[in-house]
């Protein structure tokens, strides 16, 4: 964008929000040029991705709407942005086109909490942190917590780049959690879905009602057909009784049976395994002598009452012996530490994941039926071993110059979550291209085997585009061109908006 | 460029915000960032300064006045870090060390893993680049300048170093040396007095040495590397010349820059160093302080960010203040670790005064909340801007040093 119409978009955005919360200078818009980074360390310095042109503060539904039109009017492409740690650049500018971002986390209040109401209505800038701290004065809890690590994600990134939560297995995806959505639309138009889209409902909270649910096609579409302003989540009484158990089994087979079992009978709260196979070598000779070569399973279970609490235990502890689970005893340990594997959120944040894990390219992120993850991974483990050269050095952990874990998250609904963890040598250009086409084969892989979902798409989607059906690509860019003619809604999103460019 | 170094630092930020805006019950945490809670865009956040410092070595952006403007905005007062390190706090709290000794094969496979990213490091790497290019704000400019000619930076003629010492009668030669520091001696003259009184009336055979310098912390957080070197050997030479066996300060950034970033520059220090919190809660403990009056206040305490975060000095001071006669102290929320920031630090008071006050302010209804009517704190950095912010705010609330508290108490 020239200087002077950087200058005329700046004056016309002050005149909406105040001068206080526009930025157009070099030195802040180059921070808005990255997201997540230890998922997506190739995008800073890809071709693909840029600065944008202008930052803007909005602080209400009407401000984004006003801003929504001059975007029109300028044609001037709009980002969305939540706690910038996406991984898949759904927020990121593409270089070629820039855009005005619209950093939401200054709408970040709760608007409605009543007693005897399921749902809390907020905007989307909150961050998990804040919402679970103003709940939990209430006594309730929003069931999903957030993304492993991220206190400072914002809801709103959550429902817009489709997010696996913790506590997913009980609770189910963020997404599904949403009832009702307000939602700026392309043309500056605010609307409110389910229950609230009659103009008598104030404060009932309700999605599938009035008509078709039209909640869902702003889930997980990275803002490509509207802004959302305010949305309600489901809330659940704090349960006053949990526990962390542990298991160990004999083979991947029982394990990942077990873990099916329990989701499926609804006795788990969140749940992580590690398949030994699945290790590299120096993790092994770590966990090796202590286990043996078994698989490990770690749970959370909760209940709202004592019996129905121990009744759970009890009933988990038959279906573990059922698969030749033995108990790994980490219980007590958990407890005297304060913490289970729900409150990872907090312990896996900040530098932990960047140094355990390392760059990773977590836009593989991807699920796949639970029975079948087995097969997945010993494919993508096939992939890695291939080309081991290309993930050397980077990460001090265990001083391992090349290594690859897949904790397997189960993520609800049958389905396991499968990560490669992988050290890259940034500091190597050429070893940083081959990891970037090693990725790529990966993500290949995936889709091919047709076991696999990605869930996060955001601008990384390319791959994704070439597998989908001709008509389901038309029916999307017809609901685009409706809603967006002009093409200004986060443009790149999804493989939509760029008809103009291809 | 200094910030070379940082490369690899600048590549594993994960970009998880925690540095920006944390809130966590499970680890008191209640925001982190007071900059980023004043100015909301990323680049006043670690994170962004991360990213800022990740393109400059990439290449796509330059120095420039504007983006030393956006540095210099930081108060170093390094909650990004704290929030930084969830594992390494996890495992501090059940005893690192021991685990270390017991568990050496798994500690050490942890490794960096504990450490967070190094934000302060990286922060002051840009300033320092920024000074070398001439870019650092005219105030902090003039802050080093008057250190190069009067060794403190506040223009203030060197002569008159022990000026507020006149008529106490303290010795320059003793195996304890009171280093005052640059604010007690020109500025917050009442904290350097309180504190000789003291330490004269618990039997403390102390001196303090008018060849004092700057302890080049001021300097280092705004990028005068070199400058700062030249008052920290300065003070080095002078402190093993004079044979201190130990050495006492007052100031909380002072007390770090000595323990911290003295050896780093002048290598194994000759002398013990304590800060006076540390002092007084062992001169407490083994009965030379004697109270006399009540002070029948509720009192709550401000951790300064570098005696607190950056050197876990957080008992002691509490345990002085406890020891006090009719003193309740209770708490504010978030505190310790997770606790914010004055407001005055890294040069910001200097540069950016305005935003200093505004810092200081967001902390008065965490006060207040308290039902406290005394701030008290342990760095005359922070005592400094608190009484600027409640003189401004005009909350009657008394904003003092705990040597202050202790000398009052004890009728000296």
């Amino acid at each position: 964008m020239e200087e002077a119409e950087r200058g005329k978009l700046a004056k016309d955005l002050e005149g909406i929000v105040g001068a206080k919360y526009v930025r157009a200078s070099d030195v802040t818009r180059w921070t808005y040029a990255i997201e997540d980074f230890a998922g997506s360390f190739f995008y800073p310095l890809s071709a693909r991705y840029g600065p944008p042109d202008i930052v803007v503060k909005p602080h209400s539904a009407e401000e984004v709407s006003q801003i929504v039109k001059l975007a029109n009017a300028h044609k001037v492409p709009i980002i969305a942005r939540g706690g910038g740690s996406d991984m898949t650049a759904a927020a990121t500018p593409l270089k070629e086109i820039g855009g005005m971002i619209l950093d939401m986390t200054d709408m970040n209040h709760i608007i409605d909490f009543q007693e005897g109401l399921n749902a809390v209505r907020v905007q989307p800038g909150i961050r998990w942190g804040e919402l679970h701290h103003e709940l939990s004065k209430k006594g309730v809890t929003s069931g999903v917590r957030g993304p492993h690590g991220f206190l400072g994600a914002t809801l709103g990134g959550g429902i817009g780049g489709n997010c696996l939560s913790i506590n997913s297995p009980k609770y189910g995806w963020l997404n599904e959690n949403i009832l009702n959505l307000q939602v700026v639309l392309p043309n500056g138009d605010i609307i409110e879905t389910g229950s609230l889209a009659n103009t008598n409902v104030k404060d009932w909270y309700y999605r599938y009602c009035n008509g078709p649910d039209l909640v869902g096609i702003f889930l997980g579409a990275g803002g490509a057909f509207g802004v959302i302003t305010e949305f309600t989540l489901r809330t659940y009484p704090i349960p006053e009784f949990s526990d962390t158990p542990a298991y160990t089994f004999p083979n991947i087979d029982s394990q990942l049976k077990f873990m099916f079992k329990l989701e499926w009978y609804g006795y788990v709260t969140e749940l992580w395994g590690i398949a030994f196979f699945a290790l590299h070598e120096s993790f092994k000779k770590i966990i090796g002598p202590l286990l043996g070569e078994r698989d490990i399973v770690i749970l959370a279970t909760e209940a709202y009452d004592k019996d129905v609490f121990e009744a759970q235990k009890k009933a988990i502890d038959k279906i573990a012996k059922e698969f030749g689970g033995k108990v790994l005893p980490v219980e007590g340990l958990m407890r005297a530490l304060g913490t289970s594997i729900i409150d990872t959120t907090g312990w896996m944040g900040g530098g932990t994941t960047g140094k355990v894990m390392g760059p990773n390219e977590s836009s593989t992120c991807s699920i796949a039926s639970t029975l079948k993850w087995e097969r997945v991974v010993r494919g993508v483990l096939e992939v890695l071993k291939k080309n081991e050269d290309a993930l050397s050095g980077g990460i001090p952990m265990i001083g391992a110059e090349h290594f690859f874990i897949f904790p397997l998250f189960l993520t609800g609904g049958g389905a396991a979550q499968s990560v490669p963890f992988t050290p890259v040598d940034f500091s190597d250009p050429e070893k940083l291209k081959k990891a970037q086409e090693l990725y790529e084969e990966i993500m290949e892989y995936y889709l091919d085997s047709g076991a696999v979902a990605l869930y996060r798409v955001g601008k990384e989607s390319q791959s994704l585009m070439k597998r989908f059906k001709p008509e389901y690509i038309s029916f999307m860019k017809a609901i685009k061109k409706a809603l967006d003619p002009n093409n200004i809604m986060n443009p790149g999103v999804l493989g939509l908006g760029l008809e103009e460019k291809e | 460029m200094r910030l070379e170094k940082y490369k690899q630092e600048t590549w594993l930020c994960n970009h998880c915000a925690m540095c920006a805006e944390t809130v966590n019950d499970e680890s008191g945490w209640y925001k982190t960032c007071p900059v980023y809670r004043q100015l909301g865009f990323e680049d006043s956040s670690a994170r962004g300064h991360n990213t800022i410092a990740f393109y400059l070595l990439e290449g796509s952006l330059k120095y420039s006045k504007e983006l030393a403007d956006c540095i210099y905005k930081c108060t170093i007062c390094a909650a990004c870090e704290e929030a930084c390190k969830p594992l390494g706090n996890m495992v501090a709290s059940i005893g690192g060390s021991a685990l270390k000794t017991m568990l050496p094969s798994i500690m050490s496979a942890l490794g960096e893993a504990l450490e967070p990213i190094h934000s302060i490091d990286i922060m002051e790497a840009m300033r320092a680049d920024c000074v070398a290019l001439g870019l650092q704000p005219e105030p902090v400019k003039k802050m080093a300048a008057s250190t190069e000619r009067n060794y403190n930076p506040y223009e203030e003629p060197h002569a008159n170093r022990l000026k507020w010492a006149e008529g106490l009668d303290i010795p320059q030669t003793a195996d304890t040396v009171l280093f005052v520091g640059c604010t007690p001696s020109y500025k917050r003259q009442e904290i350097a007095v309180s504190t000789a009184k003291i330490l004269k009336s618990a039997g403390t055979k102390f001196a303090v040495l008018p060849d004092e310098w700057c302890c080049g912390s001021s300097l280092l957080r705004t990028g005068n590397v070199d400058m700062a070197e030249k008052m920290i050997r300065h003070n080095v030479d002078l402190l093993k010349e004079k044979r201190v066996k130990s050495l006492v300060t007052t100031c909380a950034e002072g007390y770090m820059a000595i323990s911290r970033d003295w050896p780093k520059i002048a290598g194994e220090l000759p002398f013990k160093v304590l800060h006076i919190s540390e002092f007084l809660a062992q001169l407490i403990s083994a009965g030379k302080i004697k109270f006399k009056h009540r002070i029948n206040s509720k009192v709550t305490y401000h951790d300064p960010c570098h005696l607190g975060r950056v050197m876990s000095v957080y008992e002691e001071p509490r345990a002085v203040l406890k020891a006090i006669p009719g003193i309740e102290l209770v708490e504010m929320y978030p505190t310790k670790h997770a606790a914010w920031c004055c407001g005055a630090g890294g040069g910001v008071k200097d540069s950016n005064p305005d935003l200093a006050l505004d810092i200081g302010t967001e902390k008065i209804p965490l006060i207040k909340e308290t039902g406290a009517s005394v701030l008290a704190s342990s760095c005359p950095f922070c005592k400094a801007n608190f009484m600027d912010v409640i003189d401004k705010a005009k909350e009657p609330i008394q904003v003092k040093d705990i040597t202050e508290l202790v000398a009052e108490s004890m009728g000296v």
